[in-house]
């Protein structure tokens, strides 16, 4: 990792690192430092939210890159006033865990300076906003002009103001003047309203801690009800939600597949109860986030001509998302190519609705039935036997691979394959069977059988 | 039980080494030893397009006994792949050539080769043909067509499904292409065990991991080489038998290279031999008007007897055209290196140390016994070594000089760092872990850093990785270039060495390093870049420049005492060589009074002698407080130019001669294994052999180990007398411009920037300290470099290049368009754009023409700029009137723009906050007696841990006054490490150590107070 820290904790402000220093020198200070890569899509996406979020205190919301502004002016008085509201817009930035800091003023430019500044400013008059908006630093100008304007011995913005202003402008440009005017309320600054969200990811949080799968089935329901509406509206249709349930410490996440584009709730609802009553909550859900995380443009469907082909389709559908939702993800899978010599190794499991990965095209002689675990075949006269002595048709094919992960744990707690080292045969057993087998090469050795060709 | 047959023989064909990169998993000297230990009759190293590894093998192959074969594998633009061998020198040629067409083509690192290249075979080399299965009879003939008689189908068999299928269809391609079959084994490892380390290699090709490399990896460990037991079962007896016969019809060895020298260095008509003697004796005229002193006329003798008989004429007479066409150029250049400081090199010019005064060996540097090639390093001025670069292209031609290479292998940090990559591990994890690698040696450490960064050390994914990275160690990466060591052939270079592309575009290198070239021979010339001899140059033209004649390194008189009064009142910043702290306070110790003196100081301070005890016996000494004893007279003969303890590489040859009975080459041989230990180990050899020769003839044995750590400790680092000899010449000469021509020595100095010990702002502080006069860079005044003010001789001029940021052409352009009425003129005439004008501004370069930085900022603002057609010339505005900055903020600015400032020291306007905290100045510490408490604060100016100084960090204290050294002992350093790596302006407050003039301030507690500097941008040079 490259870079700077661009903010760090207590800890390691003790340790001596700053804002703004190297990250190599960040782990000079810290060897075992955690470094965190700024996300800033995530920012973004928190922002965006908080946006949508937003939007149960004032309609007329605008959104920079670091700044959520609202038009307050209008509701003051639904909110009981600005102090209230500035309360209630902190905790529930709070609440979902967001550290803000917030200002208020007559004028959007103003405000944003206010709270980029960490002012803590709230005031409703152009008289004291224009005091307060005297004594910032230039900083808060774009980068360059900033730069300009310290060479000229500015600090402050009352300095900036006290520049012959012809002057100024032939050498900063116009366009920092006009700024400047804007926060000051000196000229108008309309702002472009926030879009509503192309994307889908509302949170909820629940009132009170749920302890019950059946509990939250009752909360989720406004979640899929909102997305269900949301599709329709944007004549779109999803192939996949994630419902996450955060605990205290950990969260569960839920991925609800669909065989085909949908935006019928009823489906969504009916899926989630399969899923909750299967499960037991291991520990009380404290909050609720649905994404639509595979969302595409349904375009309408002429009923009259092909309801009929759709219903078909959309019922083999329901019923593998069904039986999934019933019997567990592990239970409904298929069978893919997996990228890996050893046979054991060569195939997994993979979802239902999860894109094919192509085969990467090895044509290798292998059975279509492999067994679940090798069995141990006899050797009689030094050669393979079962049910007779095994005529061996082709081979050796050594396999010899896997050493990476040889005393390992794998994902279910089973052992991993480790190292193999064989040699593969095709053989013919006397009832004309065509088997796999192979000879072990680590000892102690011996012959056994993989699988069967016929 | 089956009879016991007889294991069948068989040469191996088709064999790569590590040298295919991220291929082969096997050093060429493994492949080697494990070939001739299974009996293979013949190894062939076929490394992918590269005969990089060719070399090692040759040696491993002839110390083993073992045939080699040479060769390599090709992948042709259509996907033919086939294996080309070297019949014979021409054969190795071709290929050669072959091998460098396809490299110099392609990107550093790839190759490029089609069938047209080959279109019509390669003479004297044979073809093995890996087809596959698929293959064609139309392939088969125009390779035919190519190597009549000299083409094989080779068949590979690694236990595949089909193994016996593919035998049969190649058995068929042979038999409608008349083409014979032969088999081999696609060697990529010289065991199976290396096995995970070639998969590993291969998904780090692949830039993957090994658990998602699926089928790119090798299904199995065929690819090892074989016991001939095996080898039996798996391919038919008359498929191995062809393979001794096409070993038997490559007879080449590297043995047969002979260097042959370039034929333009003597003029037409002349012999090497005359034209060598003729210019030695004219040199000989010049160096001694008053007649060759017998001692050098003697030695001349000696040594043109000793050249005759090697036949090394042509490599001194190389070096010589070199270095004469550096001199007419006015390039100032010196030898040194082993046979620099003959005789012969003093009468060529090469050199400027007197065989007169100094008693060299000059039997070490050309070997009789071991027939090795001499060695010279002319070091150039750095900032035209590249005219001479070119020079020795444009005289050669790029066919016959190229740099060697440099082999970049793999340490702990890159082998731990790729293994992780490769087994999956989070690269953050690794980065973590690899950010200091003190746990590395220690396993009680290991534990703990593994789990401070969240991984199980006992877990076998680490217990893999570990072992992986082990391996991987050593191992190559890639080539890169030689600084600067060049080989110049006779012929064309390509048919000796392929060569290839360097990353630097116009740079091509051969594919040996200096260890092979070494082990062939072959001779090779080094041009290296000295940044001392800029600046002496530049401050030597500075003085001819005011002076209105010229003034050269040869007019500065020798053995001045004033030169050595300074260099004993430690007061070398600046100086040569004496940069590092242990050399600065070894100087007072050391008292200087002669040139001898300062050889001895150059090589002192090094790690061969301090590891070997060496240098408080022999300053004892010489203080007098110590008697001199030797043990014998032919020691004393040895050792009493430096009162009886060894401190150059030659006299720990020479006692191995006198004393423990060594030959002259044998000698040389332990001096060549000197440089490798670090490196091979493999020192026992000569201990036994030491020790007991010592022992032999009566020498104590405390005496002979003390010997032998020495030479121990000399490793890489040990410097020969003649080497320190050329150094400290350049230590005397730049010492005499700092004593007599301080301000040239400045301007020397600053032009030679960036040098690597001193920053700018560290010469300018010491040169005022010195009394002279430091002006700002001007418009109106400077030129792009720093020069001394006209009309005086204690005034230096900063140069416009040393404002950050601004071009070389807009500071050349200023300089020339000189004078300006305003800005706007200044604009438009010297052709500025806006850029350069905030930075001329910001630099306070502007102050005659328009004021303070901030009306000269203001004023710039306005400009136009003719691009800009947009902004009007502004009509006749009110002047603004903008207060001038404070005192700090000119610092901070003067700091940023131009790295150092005119004005105060920060400290001293700290000064007072200081003297509240109770800290003194660094000169006020020179002045306390030994073991005073005392506390000093100061601008961190470097960081050092001394290898050889047992977890103590040296730190270097700037402020108004001057340097203070403090001494941080390891257990401090750990307990206050956020103090002492953050703090830019670090508090000491500890126990002063005096030792006669050297002071140090023994650390107990750091304070931060960095706070302090508030803005203030310094920054520290770290030497970890």
């Amino acid at each position: 990792m490259t870079g700077v820290i661009l903010v760090c904790d207590q800890a390691a402000r003790q340790a001596g690192i700053e804002n703004g220093i190297g990250v190599a020198a960040a782990r000079m200070l810290a060897p075992t430092i955690t470094l965190l890569a700024r996300n800033l899509s995530k920012e973004a996406e928190a922002m965006h939210n908080l946006a949508c979020w937003a939007g149960s205190f004032t309609p007329r919301i605008s959104l920079t890159p670091d700044t959520l502004l609202l038009e307050v002016g209008s509701c003051l008085r639904l909110f009981g006033g600005l102090e209230k509201l500035v309360v209630a817009t902190r905790e529930g930035i709070q609440a979902q865990h967001f550290t803000v800091a917030t200002a208020a003023a007559p004028t959007p430019l103003g405000a944003q300076w206010l709270a980029q500044t960490g002012t803590d400013v709230h005031c409703c008059d152009c008289d004291t906003l224009r005091q307060h908006l005297k004594s910032l630093p230039i900083a808060v100008l774009p980068n360059k002009v900033a730069k300009s304007l310290a060479q000229f011995g500015a600090t402050t913005l009352a300095n900036v103001r006290k520049l012959p202003s012809a002057a100024l402008a032939r050498r900063i440009g116009v366009d920092t003047l006009q700024l400047l005017a804007c926060a000051f309320g000196e000229i108008p600054d309309p702002r472009a309203d926030f879009a509503f969200p192309d994307q889908f990811a509302l949170s909820l949080q629940l009132p009170a801690s749920v302890e019950t799968a059946s509990g939250l089935l009752f909360a989720a329901r406004r979640l899929t009800a909102a997305l269900a509406g949301w599709l329709a509206a944007r004549q779109a249709g999803v192939r996949e939600i994630k419902l996450q349930l955060q605990h205290e410490q950990q969260e569960t996440e839920l991925v609800l597949q669909f065989a085909d584009l949908t935006a019928d709730s009823g489906r969504f609802e009916r899926v989630l109860r399969e899923r909750l009553e299967r499960m037991s909550l291991q520990a009380p859900v404290e909050s609720l986030r649905l994404e639509a995380t595979n969302v595409a443009f349904r375009p309408q469907r002429n009923r009259a001509l092909f309801d009929d082909a759709h219903a078909e389709q959309d019922a083999v559908g329901a019923l593998l998302e069904r039986l999934r939702a019933k019997l567990g993800d592990k239970q409904v899978y298929r069978v893919t190519p997996n990228d890996d010599h050893r046979p054991e190794c060569a195939t997994q499991c993979t979802t239902l609705f999860e894109k094919n990965t192509p085969d990467n095209g090895t044509r290798l002689p292998r059975p279509l039935w492999l067994l679940h675990k090798p069995e141990p075949l006899a050797e009689i006269d030094g050669r393979p036997y079962r049910q007779g002595h095994l005529k061996l048709l082709a081979g050796p094919e050594r396999i010899e691979s896997g050493w990476w992960d040889s005393d390992e744990g794998g994902e279910n707690g089973d052992k991993t394959t480790g190292d193999v080292r064989r040699d593969y045969f095709i053989a013919l057993s006397s009832n004309a069977c065509w088997l796999w087998i192979y000879r072990e090469c680590k000892a102690p050795g011996g012959w056994f059988l993989q699988g069967y060709f016929s | 039980m089956k009879a016991p047959v007889a294991l069948p023989d068989y040469a191996e064909l088709h064999c790569l080494s590590n040298f295919s990169f991220l291929r082969g998993a096997s050093h060429a000297e493994e492949l080697v030893e494990q070939a001739n230990a299974l009996g293979y009759t013949a190894l062939a190293i076929t490394d992918e397009c590269s005969f990089a590894g060719v070399v090692r093998a040759h040696v491993a192959a002839k110390q083993a006994g073992l045939k080699l074969l040479i060769g390599t594998e090709l992948v042709l633009a259509d996907g033919m792949k086939l294996i080309l061998l070297a019949q014979n020198r021409a054969g190795y040629g071709n290929l050669c050539a072959i091998i460098t067409l396809g490299r110099r083509r392609a990107e550093k690192g790839s190759y490029q080769l089609s069938r047209n290249d080959l279109s019509r075979g390669v003479p004297d080399c044979l073809a093995l043909w890996l087809a596959p299965t698929a293959a064609t009879t139309e392939e088969g003939l125009w390779l035919k067509a190519g190597f009549p008689e000299r083409c094989w189908i080779a068949y590979e068999r690694h236990l595949q499904p089909g193994d016996a299928e593919r035998l049969a269809a190649l058995q068929t391609l042979s038999a409608t292409t008349g083409l014979p079959l032969v088999v081999c084994g696609d060697v990529h490892m010289h065991v199976r065990g290396r096995r995970p380390l070639q998969d590993t290699m291969t998904a780090l090709n692949l830039k993957t991991a090994v658990d998602r490399a699926g089928h790119a990896l090798f299904p199995n460990g065929e690819r090892h080489l074989r016991s001939r037991l095996r080898l039996a079962r798996l391919y038919p007896p008359e498929l191995l038998a062809e393979t001794l016969r096409i070993a038997a019809l490559c007879n080449f060895s590297l043995d047969e290279l002979r260097y042959e020298y370039p034929e333009e260095i003597v003029p037409v008509g002349q012999t090497p031999a005359g034209y060598l003697r003729a210019e030695t004796e004219q040199g000989l005229a010049v160096r001694y008007p008053e007649g060759v002193p017998d001692k050098v006329r003697k030695q001349i003798e000696h040594e043109l007897a000793l050249i005759a008989d090697m036949h090394y004429e042509a490599y001194f007479l190389t070096v010589y055209d070199i270095v004469k066409f550096a001199r007419q150029q006015a390039i100032l250049c010196q030898g040194r290196g082993s046979a620099a400081n003959s005789a012969v090199c003093y009468a060529l010019g090469i050199t400027e140390v007197d065989p007169a005064q100094s008693d060299m060996l000059f039997e070490r540097f050309i070997s009789r016994e071991r027939n090795e090639p001499p060695d010279i390093d002319v070091d150039f001025e750095h900032q035209r070594r590249e005219e001479v670069i070119q020079y020795i292209y444009a005289k050669y031609g790029r066919e016959r000089a190229a740099l060697t290479a440099t082999v970049i292998s793999y340490r702990t940090r890159s082998a731990l760092r790729d293994c992780g990559r490769a087994l999956g591990i989070d690269i953050d994890r690794i980065n973590a872990l690899t950010s200091s690698l003190g746990w590395w040696d220690k396993r009680e450490e290991l534990q703990a850093r593994f789990a401070a960064v969240g991984l199980d050390p006992d877990s076998p994914r680490v217990a893999k990785w570990l072992i992986l990275a082990k391996q991987l160690m050593g191992f190559p990466r890639h080539l890169s270039q030689h600084v600067g060591g060049f080989v110049i052939s006779r012929g064309r270079l390509d048919r000796l060495v392929p060569i290839e592309n360097a990353a630097m575009p116009e740079r091509s290198i051969i594919q040996w390093d200096k260890d092979d070239i070494d082990a062939l021979g072959l001779m090779k010339v080094d041009v290296l870049a000295l940044g001392m001899l800029t600046a002496i140059r530049r401050a030597l033209d500075c003085i001819s420049k005011r002076d209105g004649k010229g003034f050269r390194m040869q007019d500065i008189p020798r053995e001045d005492p004033a030169v050595y009064d300074m260099l004993g009142h430690a007061d070398p910043i600046g100086v040569f060589q004496i940069e590092s702290r242990a050399q600065m306070t070894m100087l007072p110790r050391l008292r200087p009074r002669c040139f001898y003196d300062l050889v001895i100081e150059v090589a002192i301070v090094r790690p061969g002698p301090i590891q070997g005890d060496m240098v408080h016996p022999f300053l004892r000494r010489r203080q007098g407080l110590e008697p001199v004893r030797y043990p014998s007279e032919a020691v004393k003969s040895v050792l009493q130019r430096t009162l009886g303890v060894p401190i150059f590489q030659e006299q720990v040859m020479q006692l191995a001669i006198v004393a423990a009975g060594f030959t002259a080459g044998e000698a040389d041989q332990l001096r060549r294994s000197m440089a490798a230990w670090k490196r091979r180990g493999g020192v026992e050899h000569f201990r036994d052999k030491l020790i007991g020769g010592m022992l032999e003839r009566h020498y104590s044995r405390e005496f002979a180990e003390a010997i032998f750590r020495q030479i121990e400790g000399f490793g890489e680092y040990g410097f020969p007398e003649s080497h320190a000899a050329s150094f400290a010449l350049l230590v005397y000469i730049s010492a005499w411009l700092k004593r007599h021509e301080p301000a040239a020595f400045l301007v020397g100095l600053l032009n030679a920037q960036p040098m690597g010990f001193y920053s700018a702002s560290q010469l300018v502080q010491d040169a005022q300290r010195h009394r002279i006069e430091v002006l700002p860079p001007d418009v109106l005044h400077s030129a792009w470099e720093t020069a001394l003010e006209a009309d005086t001789s204690s005034a230096v001029r900063l140069g416009l290049h040393q404002i950050k940021g601004l071009g070389h052409e807009a500071g050349v352009r200023i300089a020339e368009a000189r004078p300006f009425r305003d800005v706007a003129d200044l604009a438009r005439r010297a052709k500025l754009s806006r850029d350069d004008l905030d930075r001329l501004a910001a630099a306070g370069a502007l102050a005659e023409l328009s004021g303070h930085r901030r009306q000269a900022a203001w004023a710039v603002a306005a400009v136009p700029i003719q691009r800009d057609l947009l902004l009007e010339t502004p009509t006749n505005e009110a002047a603004a009137v903008l207060p001038a900055p404070s005192e700090g903020e000119e610092l901070v600015t003067d700091y940023a723009t131009l790295s150092l400032t005119l004005g105060r020291h920060p400290l001293s306007l700290l000064r007072r906050h200081l003297q509240r905290r109770r800290y003194s100045t660094a000169s006020a510490l020179r002045e306390l007696g030994h073991n005073c408490p005392a506390r000093c604060a100061g601008i961190v100016t470097g960081r050092q841990r001394p290898g050889t100084a047992s977890g103590v960090i040296f730190v270097t204290l700037e402020d108004e006054t001057g340097f203070a050294n403090v001494i941080v002992h390891a257990k401090l350093a750990e307990r206050q490490r956020r103090e002492l790596l953050a703090s830019r302006l670090l508090g000491v407050l500890g126990v002063l150590q005096r030792e006669g003039d050297v002071v140090h301030l023994i650390a107990k507690r750091l304070m931060d107070h960095t706070d302090l500097l508030g803005r203030l941008m310094t920054s520290s040079r770290d030497f970890h």
